[in-house]
């Protein structure tokens, strides 16, 4: 007995230095973030984006398109993006073998013509059936392929892409018209250097959609939606901005980045084996960089938009959460040699660790806290004072964390127009903590025994 | 349970406070914001009107009373005499920059001075629209700051060209090592063909690779086509880069003078296939007919872009192209030239591109 209290202790002991270092990195992104949205503003005042729509040395840009059974959204979908504000893009929408009308649909909305379109197979993809192309909308090429999953039908979409910079985004996701011209600002100021940059992926529920362009933004009235939209803002203003300003970005969202076409091929493009491969493109880059040992940025850029629906309902949210936390253990132990090998820098020495120690087995951490509580309450010997102070204080940092996100979202964006849609982000900071954080913990826990079991679906 | 009690109740009084006083801290910012933006919009009605009577009616350098009640708001004065600008032209421009010479100016040229960074590059962008050939000197000193007031000046410089100060603009570019050269290239494109004499001038120098490349690219950019024997002996350059930039250049100059074409083919036979297939592309571009026959054979090459450019070159030569295109469509020898010709054969017939 006196084994597993000598246990019990030491793993509290591993909790409480965990709480305290993850909330202090949480606190430090923070401030970093304020700084870096701050910095963003002033600069951005004095080259506005309008302007650089004139730019000579501005690169085209081809806009890569996965879909697989979009019936509903695509027609709308590819609409909003052929209305971007860009001078020179494509948008290559690769149909990856959908069972249902998505194809149908593509081909009698925009025309398209079947044509013999030949390109370089630099990575090697299921069997593509046919390249369309539309009289109509020039800039637009569908690609319809053999089913060989989201990963697979990226590579494809890069086979075919004519463009030496590629934007990947998701069928169901709806860019903002100037997103393309917020996210090339690095590419400009950079150019040599800059080979990827992340958007902001902001959730559409509860707002106004017309022709594919958010008219008005509102707050979700599900309570889910609501609990993800608290999320998000903490995840991209707050862990990105300050994790980019770290130089140790390891994830752009697959809703919507921007890459440099070349290196991307230089590493085989996306991995066909990982369910997570927008955070696996990320962590090779940096990998395949560090050890050519050619001078690199990937950086976040907080204002251009991606919107995108959260799942309402607890069963596609939870489906989500594994598929995210199996990809991240899928990079990790995939790029396992980087952690804490002083040859990849601060993503070696700094991002590896972190996400793997507050992301990959967090909710292990977290797990073993609830059942130390549980083991005590019921065995006796819980110290309820020292049992409620950690939980308060737990409460006081997830709930003052989530505030600074809002505060950071009133900095860097202004979206939500209403004052209740303030008190609205509030309430959810204060009840997310109830219930969804736990069961979130106990999904990633779910996924992680997954991830061993050799899951691989969606 | 006392203790217990306390703690509950100070976290929850800690958080209630805290919440409260971001939310309030919100709307007050709101608010202002808010109260700001109203004023600032009402404020800019008045501004453009009194600007726009101004310029419409008054003599030149005689301006009315009214606009100088604005210069307690000069960030307005200043964003709709910019706005002004990029939406006017010709003497309404002169007449906008006279104002600007006679209520702002001083302002800026006092905020170019100042010790705040941010202060200097909003001060930067502002002056450098609205300068005079006079202001030289101060540009030139905008030029030798910060990097980031050094690109904005750059980017304003783009808007109202300066050709009195180009020979400090090139010394500084000659010199440059931490703006990105890409903000040279739009300002010497948006200066256009005034440029050449400097360009001639420094192409002379030896310049590290990256430079005398934005230099090649640019001669086809705006284009330069006096220059076209500079780009002639560029062609032999040991660099790869500055050859395929050569190429692209000496297609963009569409000059289809002999020693141009020659010098094409031969980059066209080049041991780089980039090289190559970008000297196809200009072939293209110039019609050349003796080029034909390379054309053809740049189809069986076994590099995709080779086979691309020099299919799509075929094209621009009209029917002459697309017969060549539909033979080696039909051969069986190569498939890979046969689809190439085949698809280029379709694209024209779909998007008409």
């Amino acid at each position: 007995m006196s084994f597993i209290t000598t246990l019990f202790h030491l793993i509290e002991w591993i909790i409480l230095v965990y709480f305290f270092a993850l909330n202090f990195l949480y606190l430090l992104f923070t401030i970093l973030s304020l700084i870096g949205l701050t910095r963003h503003h002033q600069l951005s005042t004095y080259i506005l984006f309008k302007e650089m729509l004139h730019l000579p040395s501005l690169k085209p840009i081809s806009i890569i398109v996965p879909a697989f059974n979009e019936e509903k959204t695509i027609v709308a979908n590819v609409h909003s993006l052929l209305a971007l504000e860009y001078p020179n893009y494509e948008v290559v929408v690769v149909n990856d073998g959908s069972t249902d009308q998505t194809l149908k649909q593509l081909i009698t909305h925009f025309h398209l013509k079947k044509t013999f379109r030949v390109f370089r197979k630099v990575i090697e993809t299921a069997s593509i059936k046919n390249i369309y192309l539309s009289p109509t909308y020039p800039k637009l090429v569908v690609v319809d392929k053999e089913n060989g999953q989201k990963s697979d039908a990226l590579n494809a979409g890069l086979n075919v892409a004519r463009f030496p910079l590629f934007c990947a985004i998701d069928s169901d996701s709806l860019l903002d018209k100037y997103a393309l011209l917020k996210i090339i600002r690095p590419f400009l100021e950079e150019p040599a250097n800059m080979v990827a940059a992340g958007g902001i992926i902001r959730l559409s529920n509860g707002s106004r959609i017309e022709y594919g362009q958010v008219k008005e933004v509102g707050f979700p009235r599900n309570l889910l939606a609501q609990f993800q939209t608290i999320e998000y803002l903490r995840a991209f203003l707050g862990g990105r901005t300050g994790l980019s300003m770290l130089k140790s970005l390891l994830i752009i969202s697959g809703a919507f980045g921007l890459f440099r076409k070349k290196e991307v091929l230089d590493i085989q493009g996306y991995r066909k084996e990982t369910v997570g491969e927008d955070m696996d493109l990320v962590v090779r880059l940096q990998r395949h960089l560090r050890e050519k040992k050619i001078p690199y940025q990937i950086r976040f850029v907080p204002d251009p938009i991606c919107w995108t629906e959260a799942p309402e309902k607890l069963k596609s949210l939870t489906r989500q959460r594994n598929r995210w936390h199996r990809g991240l253990i899928e990079s990790i132990t995939y790029n396992r040699q980087m952690i804490l090998n002083p040859r990849y820098g601060l993503i070696g020495l700094f991002a590896m660790p972190f996400y793997v120690i507050f992301e990959m087995l967090g909710p292990f951490i977290e797990f073993a806290g609830y059942l130390i509580f549980l083991f005590y309450l019921f065995k006796g010997g819980l110290n309820s004072q020292f049992a409620l102070l950690f939980f308060m204080v737990a409460l006081i940092f997830g709930i003052v964390i989530s505030l600074f996100a809002i505060l950071l979202e009133e900095y860097s964006a202004y979206q939500f127009p209403r004052f209740w849609h303030i008190l609205g982000l509030m309430g959810a900071s204060f009840l997310e903590n109830f219930i969804f954080r736990q069961y979130l913990t106990l999904v990633r826990v779910k996924a992680f025994l997954d991830f061993f079991l050799g899951k691989k679906e969606w | 349970m006392t203790t217990q009690i306390y703690i509950i109740l100070y976290s929850l009084i800690f958080l209630f406070l805290f919440t409260l006083s971001l939310f309030l801290y919100i709307s007050i910012r709101r608010f202002v914001i808010t109260q700001r933006e109203k004023r600032h919009r009402y404020l800019r009605q008045a501004i453009e009107s009194d600007i726009l009577a101004a310029i419409t009616s008054s003599p030149k350098n005689s301006w009315p009373v009214e606009l100088k009640q604005y210069l307690r708001y000069p960030d307005i004065f200043t964003e709709v005499l910019l706005e002004f600008w990029q939406t006017l032209s010709g003497t309404p421009r002169e007449q906008l920059k006279n104002i600007f010479a006679s209520f702002l100016k001083e302002k800026y040229r006092r905020a170019i001075s100042s010790r705040r960074l941010i202060k200097r590059v909003k001060a930067a962008k502002a002056f450098v629209i609205f300068a005079e050939e006079k202001d030289a000197p101060v540009i030139i000193q905008l030029l030798n700051d910060h990097p980031l007031v050094k690109l904005a000046t750059l980017s304003s410089l783009t808007l109202n060209p300066q050709p009195k100060i180009l020979e400090s603009i090139f010394t500084s570019f000659i010199q440059e090592t931490q703006t990105p050269l890409r903000y040279y290239f739009d300002l010497f494109t948006s200066m256009g063909k005034i440029i050449e004499p400097f360009v001639k001038k420094i192409l002379k120098r030896s310049l590290p690779e990256e430079k005398l490349a934005l230099l090649v690219e640019l001669i086809g950019a705006i284009p330069l086509t006096s220059l076209y024997p500079q780009l002639l002996r560029l062609s032999i350059h040991p660099s790869k880069e500055i050859r395929v930039k050569t190429a692209r250049a000496l297609g963009n100059l569409s000059l289809p003078l002999e020693e141009i074409i020659d010098t094409l083919m031969l980059l066209a036979e080049d041991e780089a296939w980039e090289v190559r297939a970008q000297a196809l592309k200009s072939l293209g571009k110039l019609r050349a007919k003796k080029a034909l026959t390379l054309l053809a054979q740049a189809l069986f090459s076994p590099y995709w872009y080779c086979r691309l450019n020099g299919a799509r070159a075929l094209v621009q030569f009209g029917e002459k192209g697309l017969k060549t295109l539909r033979k080696i469509a039909r051969q069986k020898k190569d498939p890979y030239a046969a689809d190439m010709a085949h698809m280029i054969l379709e694209e024209i017939v779909t998007t008409g591109e």
